[in-house]
């Protein structure tokens, strides 16, 4: 095929970043510019200190320049993560509520711009790797009760999807196979024994 | 056994199905199972003719052994198809991957010259000479170099097609580079080291010379082909 076996069925980490760039963002402006029409989206008119949301990826080349400042979103705060953390483990059987791509915007917030942030980068970091590592032992347990009809998955973020998805998806194929095999030979099965009767009644 | 041959040709396929170049073509199996199918047919046709003699003498029990025979010598047949089909296959497959990664193939016997596809990079005609096989680069899953002695004569022929086929479609889209880089940008500007000797290169903010080991800052698409080409290394 056209596109290279790695990548067909499943993103590489790279796009889904690319994704999450195209999250809306607020950011305070150092400069006034004016409205930049693109072909998806606009930038509206910036004006120096006043707040305004932008796609992410303007939000970074803007930060690069040093021509504005990003409002980190409410979730990225040591306190909120810790009560996350701690629904985590009081909850073992679901995972809390967090942004679907949490784990990307945090890693570009804390690579990209960890003056802007409200509290210490360090702290931060430690609290996601524990929310992050919570999750994944709740996510491998969740591989035992694999099975051939469904799978649920609530309040997993796209990029902790993506790592399941080249395992789940296979081991599922294979399941519901072995499942749709086996069931059709029981109707075989039972159409045979039907068969059998009305050849038995009419005998 | 029949298919026994066949096994070995898919063996094959499957050894060469992670390496990032397309191994020698193996026409000594394939004709070999060629011959073996072309004697099942023989059988085939043999106990086809025999069957219908049977029919007329009204022969149930011999008919019966005769359909069996028929029957198996087709499905032997078949497989053998199959395996062929699927040795193909997987060398068309990496065949057209490397057509899509725009990298020039080696051709050791005729130097026949370089058909580059690039837009606003132009590598001047004295130093293609000098280098007219690219650097392979290591990307993983990947089929990275493919030598034309390797292929046989029909599927150099294919290749050659397949490629005026890209050509033909890109050039409906001629403001997307369609084979270019499938990883999602990131930086407009990046710093760029030179892997080897190139000679001058013209981009659309002027020309520069490629030293190797001499470093840029360049537009990315600027220079994206001469990387995918290995001219070019990105600076992380």
């Amino acid at each position: 095929m056209v596109l290279p076996k790695n990548l067909q069925g499943n993103l590489m980490p790279s796009e889904i970043t690319f994704l999450a760039e195209n999250e809306l963002i607020t950011i305070l402006p150092r400069y006034s510019i004016k409205k930049i029409d693109l072909i998806g989206t606009s930038i509206p008119n910036l004006r120096a200190m006043r707040r305004e949301l932008v796609p992410l990826w303007v939000a970074l080349i803007l930060k690069s320049q040093d021509k504005c400042s990003i409002v980190p979103p409410k979730w990225l705060t040591v306190a909120y993560l810790k009560e996350r953390y701690e629904d985590e483990i009081r909850k073992p059987l679901q995972f809390s509520d967090l942004p679907w791509n949490w784990l990307e915007l945090s890693k570009i917030l804390l690579e990209k711009a960890p003056d802007d942030l409200s509290d210490p980068v360090d702290q931060l970091r430690s609290v996601i790797q524990d929310l992050r590592e919570t999750r994944l032992v709740k996510s491998k347990k969740g591989l035992k009760e694999l099975n051939e009809s469904n799978i649920q998955l609530n309040g997993l973020s796209l990029l902790e999807i993506n790592e399941l998805r080249p395992f789940v998806i296979p081991v599922m194929n294979k399941l519901r196979q072995l499942y749709d095999t086996t069931q059709s030979n029981t109707i075989n099965a039972d159409d045979q024994d039907m068969e059998d009767a009305s050849d038995d009644e009419d005998v | 056994m029949f298919g026994d041959t066949a096994n070995k040709l898919i063996l094959d396929a499957k050894r060469s199905s992670n390496l990032s170049a397309i191994p020698i073509y193996q026409s000594d199996l394939v004709k070999s199972i060629v011959r073996e199918t072309n004697d099942l047919n023989k059988d085939a046709e043999y106990l086809v003719e025999e069957q219908e003699q049977l029919q007329e003498t009204q022969d149930q029990e011999n008919s019966k052994i005769n359909q069996c025979q028929l029957f198996v010598t087709h499905l032997s047949m078949r497989r053998n198809k199959r395996c062929l089909l699927a040795y193909e296959k997987s060398r068309a497959d990496k065949i057209t991957e490397f057509c899509w990664l725009n990298i020039d193939p080696i051709e050791t016997s005729t130097s026949s010259s370089t058909t580059s596809t690039n837009t606003n990079s132009n590598v001047n005609q004295s130093s293609t000479n000098n280098a007219v096989n690219p650097l392979t680069k290591n990307l993983s899953n990947y089929t990275t170099s493919l030598d034309m002695n390797n292929l046989n004569h029909h599927e150099q022929d294919f290749f050659k097609q397949y490629q005026d086929l890209i050509m033909e479609f890109k050039s409906s889209f001629e403001d997307i580079d369609l084979s270019g880089d499938l990883n999602p940008p990131t930086n407009i500007f990046i710093d760029v080291r030179v892997l080897k000797d190139g000679g001058e290169v013209t981009t659309e903010y002027g020309s520069f010379n490629l030293i190797k080991d001499s470093q840029f800052f360049v537009r990315k698409s600027d220079v994206e082909r001469l990387i995918q080409q290995g001219y070019l290394e990105e600076i992380i």
